[in-house]
């Protein structure tokens, strides 16, 4: 048995979509339109041959017009796609070999037995099993018709032969169960089937073909865009090697001016080259104070850059006590309070452990943290408390100063960033923060705010006390 | 202190050597420092020094021979070799200071020289400590 379920499977939904059914239809139809052809042009032709009186019938020619009645009508059933077209051609077929038989009395009658294949070999050309066999039982009852006119013998003569052909045939196709239809069916089937999987292998390699064109364009604009990407970044690079060179030299170039400038107004306001007045030695403290803050600044940006390169070398050492490293910080929160109604408080507990980090750098965090509070707090109390948490050290600055928006907090963490209120006081460059805040992150630890407008500031910073992160440096 | 530890400064920065001398003879109240303006025919010069400097502090970008170059040539130096040099300078990028602590110095001061930290910053030096006040 060779059906159409037995082909093999396709994963393509679309072959599923078109269908066999469909398809057979198509292939039947195509061979019906043939069939019709043939069967018109005999009508003719006996036409024909009628009118020239070269070929007679004793009866009325009802079976020609009955044929072509018939063949009409599957004509119209095929262009409808009709799924009854191939019954019809049939009935007709038989129904007019039927008539024939009806109105024939000649002896001669071979033509007719193999008229009456027709109908039989097309029904099992065209019909599935149960087609077939109203087809072959079509045929018996038309000759039951000649039976009333006729005797017996002459019904056994006409008739009993083609049926037993007929009968046979039936009897052969209902045993292969199936009919040739079904195999030739199923190989234009296969055969279309192979054709559209061809089709649309030669169309999916058309479009691999169009996508690795695309591909290789792809590709070559991506050859192109690194190489733009490498000459930014080549640039890019340059840039930040002269920003590095730039600002190295110009710490070279700002320091040794200051080398004479600190020590000798130092050395004048010391008294040492000879005596000076209270007012003069007021003036030389404050030439001192500028040029160390201008060197504080100076410090500043070459931090900020060695942060941004990510040159920051910490120098580590073990053992720091942060209590007495706060010592000369308190000195200088002191001296920016002068005489401002602003208390200093420090508040640490009697056991407090040391660290592990860089001791210049950990002083420079409470530095800047104490210095910002002096600055902004105009009265109340700065409290800086040391104490110990878990693993960490948590250093906290907290004022009574005028406290930073939630909206704010971040900002004050970026670089060159100040508040307005901090653009108003016009001090500073906006980089102590940043700087305290990546030198916290570099010793493993954080440095955060808490604080809202008129609830004053605290900064925490925290410290692992020993820092994985950080090696001892020789 | 009974004898004065003998100082030699190189810098060509006259500002740099005035201050130097202020800070050890005022500062440090010692007789004076040996001051060279350039490195000209410079371990000659330092070879022919009597009594031999005890400390030197070099300065780095200086001609024709540079900080490191001066180093080299003392530590080449029989007389020399052990003796304390540190580098007095106004660059102090890190990479620029690991460089100085890769050529061996014994120690680095980066300018301006804080006059109150100078004493116990040269009482370290002497006490054979190696000092790295890089700012």
């Amino acid at each position: 048995m060779l059906p159409q379920n037995a082909s093999p499977k396709i994963i393509d939904p679309k072959f599923e979509m078109s269908g066999p059914a469909t398809m057979n239809q198509d292939v039947r139809e195509r061979q019906l339109e043939y069939l019709v052809a043939i069967s018109v042009s005999g009508f003719v032709l006996s036409v024909m041959m009628i009118s020239l009186g070269r070929f007679s019938f004793s009866q009325s020619h009802w079976w020609l017009w009955s044929m072509l009645g018939g063949m009409v009508l599957t004509l119209v059933l095929i262009a409808r796609r009709h799924k009854l077209t191939p019954h019809v051609f049939i009935i007709s077929l038989a129904g007019s070999v039927g008539l024939l038989l009806w109105g024939t009395d000649t002896d001669n009658r071979w033509p007719y037995f193999f008229m009456l294949v027709v109908p039989a070999a097309t029904g099992l050309l065209l019909s599935r099993r149960w087609e077939t066999i109203l087809t072959s039982l079509l045929i018996p009852a038309a000759l039951l018709i000649v039976l009333v006119k006729t005797d017996l013998p002459t019904l056994i003569d006409r008739a009993v032969i083609p049926c037993g052909v007929l009968l046979i045939l039936t009897v052969v196709s209902y045993l292969k169960e199936g009919n040739t239809s079904e195999l030739m069916y199923w190989a234009v089937d296969a055969h279309q089937k192979a054709e559209r999987r061809s089709k649309m292998y030669y169309e999916q390699r058309e479009q691999l073909e169009t996508a690795l064109h695309d591909l290789r364009l792809a590709n070559d604009q991506l050859a192109h865009m690194n190489t733009a990407l490498g000459e930014a970044r080549e640039q890019a690079e340059q840039a930040n090697r002269i920003k590095s060179m730039f600002l190295a030299a110009m710490s070279h170039e700002l320091r040794t001016p200051l080398n004479g400038i600190l020590n000798f107004t130092q050395f004048v306001s010391s008294g040492m080259l000879g005596a000076v007045n209270e007012k003069q030695a007021e003036v030389l403290q404050k030439a001192t104070a500028n040029g160390e803050h201008l060197l504080s600044l100076i410090n500043d940006v070459l931090d900020i850059s060695k942060i941004e390169s990510g040159s920051l070398t910490l120098f580590v050492e073990e053992g720091i006590n942060l209590k007495e490293e706060v010592l000369p910080v308190l000195d200088t929160g002191r001296a920016i309070l002068k005489n401002k109604p602003v208390q200093l408080v420090f508040d640490a507990p009697a056991e407090l452990p040391v660290v592990r980090g860089d001791r210049r750098r950990l002083r420079q965090i409470i530095l800047n943290l104490i210095s910002n509070a002096c600055k902004f707090t105009d009265e109340g109390q700065i409290t800086l408390k040391l104490h110990q948490q878990d693993n960490e050290l948590i250093i906290s600055v907290k004022d009574t100063g005028p406290g930073i928006a939630p909206e704010d907090h971040e900002t004050v963490f970026e670089t060159f960033r100040q508040t307005e209120r901090g653009l108003k006081h016009g001090q500073g460059t906006g980089l102590g923060l940043p700087i305290s805040r990546r030198l916290a992150e570099a010793h493993g630890g954080r440095l955060w705010l808490e604080s809202d407008l008129g609830q004053g500031a605290n900064f925490l910073v925290a410290l692992p006390i020993t820092s994985p992160i950080l090696t001892p440096s020789g | 202190m009974a004898v004065s530890p003998v100082l030699l400064y190189v810098d060509d920065d006259s500002t740099s050597r005035q201050v130097m001398e202020m800070l050890v003879t005022y500062s440090l109240g010692w007789p004076g420092v040996v001051l060279f303006e350039d490195s000209e025919n410079f371990i000659e010069r330092v070879e022919s020094l009597s009594p031999a400097p005890d400390v030197i502090f070099l300065d780095i970008h200086i001609q024709p021979h540079d900080g490191f170059a001066m180093l080299k040539m003392l530590r080449a130096h029989k007389k020399f070799s052990r003796t304390t040099v540190i580098a007095l300078t106004a660059s102090v990028m890190n990479e620029e200071v690991d460089l100085l602590k890769k050529a061996g110095f014994d120690g680095g001061i980066a300018k301006p020289i804080s006059m109150n930290e100078f004493p116990e910053l040269m009482q370290r030096v002497l006490n054979g400590e190696k000092i790295w006040h890089i700012r």
